[in-house]
């Protein structure tokens, strides 16, 4: 799905705006978000999904202006499991209970190492097994937009390279657009089709990721990635 | 102390004599008490999740008014409903007044700001993490108000039980609408009352102790009911 945003402005009590001039997402491409904590990613992405509106200007979904439900998928950066069974938080992102559904939820828990825990009650898993089953329950079935804001924050470096495979097999699958909010450029770096960096609630620079990386046109591009080994 | 022994003798008598007076007493108390907060809950749940989970102009002053009726004097609003459903009143023509029915819904005013007031503060916390999580996998609001109740029903569990403590205590409202009638609408807390002032201590306080013993075996039930057992 082609996303489009235009002239959109937010602000929270005086404290931080966002700011974008126009930023357009192509179908079937992997967007990483980049920049430090609080530079704007996830207001971002609370936006783009409908979460929030914007004070001012627009966003448009193909030729819709509302994020059409049931094809926009949001993994938030606070993700809850229910008081259910893995097997159980996973077919609520399926949206049904059939012998199909059950098999696409086992499927999505065998892509991140969670197929043995599926009766298991979700509150007895550990932050990063949550996480990963939070993953799961997203990007179970098709849609035609994902965002996920920082996926992989607490999940250990062999989940995490589980983890973007799996969002790379479903963005091949569903010709789906994906976006990632980062604060790690080697991830981007690795999954990602082209880089979004922001700032102070602006978009300082975009590109693929060789690119920016190798090159960066902003002074607080290059500050940012100093400390990262790409 | 012999007093207190002789009670508990006494409530032991009262519930072995299968005296049929003592257990209509019981099954009254009981059938108002359960059909009171049934009909509380099933208005003030809905109505606690929607008052917590949404925002909307004059909340504030909304939720202060329900914490406030949490503490409504259970005699006012047993008078209020004196005053509708009295021959005279708006009401009287339903000719409920003295009636069992009376007693249910006077205990229904009683509670419902109760179990409502708990319910509001059982979602307050989790609304907003439940409904984005629900919002950003496309569920709908029905099936985000089901997870909703689900994630809450502990606290909500407990609001009811409580509202259920207030019903089965209560003595004012029920006198007043109820009338304290034998064979009619005497109840448990109305027969204590009446006991006493007759001065018979023994039988009013062994009604006491059957009533504790029947609101902790119901509190176990729900419990057990509850834990899904």
């Amino acid at each position: 799905m082609k996303v489009i945003i235009e002239n959109i402005k937010k602000s929270y009590s005086n404290r931080f705006t966002l700011d974008i001039g126009k930023l357009e997402l192509a179908e079937g491409r992997i967007y990483g978000i980049l920049g430090p904590n609080g530079s704007g990613k996830t207001t971002l992405l609370r936006l783009i999904s409908g979460l929030e509106k914007p004070d001012n200007g627009k966003i448009s979904y193909g030729s819709e202006f509302e994020a059409p439900s049931g094809e926009v998928a949001f993994l938030l950066q606070n993700s809850y499991l229910f008081d259910f069974s893995v097997l159980e938080n996973v077919l609520l992102g399926t949206g049904g209970k059939s012998t199909d559904d059950q098999k696409l939820a086992m499927d999505a828990l065998r892509e991140i190492g969670m197929e043995k825990y599926a009766n298991v009650r979700a509150s007895t898993l550990s932050g990063g097994e949550a996480q990963k089953v939070a993953i799961a329950r997203t990007l179970v079935r098709k849609r035609r937009l994902v965002l996920l804001d920082e996926p992989t924050a607490s999940v250990d470096i062999y989940s995490m390279r589980q983890v973007e495979d799996f969002i790379k097999k479903f963005n091949k699958n569903h010709n789906a657009t994906v976006v990632i909010s980062t604060h790690n450029p080697s991830q981007a770096a690795r999954i990602a089709d082209e880089v979004v960096i922001m700032w102070n609630g602006c978009i300082i620079e975009r590109g693929s990721p060789e690119s920016v990386f190798s090159s960066p046109c902003r002074e607080e591009t290059r500050q940012f990635l100093e400390n990262w080994r790409i | 102390m012999n007093e207190i022994v002789n009670s508990f003798r006494e409530a032991f008598n009262l519930i072995f004599s299968f005296d049929a007076g003592v257990y209509g007493i019981i099954w009254l108390t009981l059938t108002v008490t359960v059909s009171s907060t049934a009909i509380a809950s099933v208005i003030a749940v809905p109505a606690g999740i929607l008052i917590g989970s949404y925002d909307f102009y004059g909340k504030r002053l909304l939720v202060r008014f329900i914490h406030a009726f949490m503490g409504l004097p259970p005699v006012v609003a047993g008078l209020v409903v004196y005053i509708f459903l009295s021959r005279n009143g708006p009401l009287g023509s339903l000719g409920l007044i003295f009636t069992p029915t009376a007693m249910v819904i006077a205990q229904v005013i009683i509670i419902i700001p109760i179990i409502t007031g708990l319910s509001i503060a059982a979602v307050r916390l989790k609304s907003k993490v439940v409904k984005e999580n629900c919002k950003g996998l496309g569920l709908g609001k029905r099936q985000t108000f089901r997870l909703l109740l689900h994630e809450c029903r502990y606290p909500i569990f407990s609001a009811i039980l409580t509202g259920y403590g207030r019903a089965i205590s209560e003595v004012g409202a029920v006198t007043l609408v109820g009338g304290n009638i034998q064979y009619h609408t005497r109840v448990m807390t109305t027969t204590i009352m009446l006991e006493t002032r007759r001065g018979n201590y023994d039988q009013a306080l062994a009604i006491g102790i059957v009533l504790i013993s029947l609101s902790f075996i119901i509190n176990s039930i729900l419990y057990r009911l509850q834990e899904g057992k």
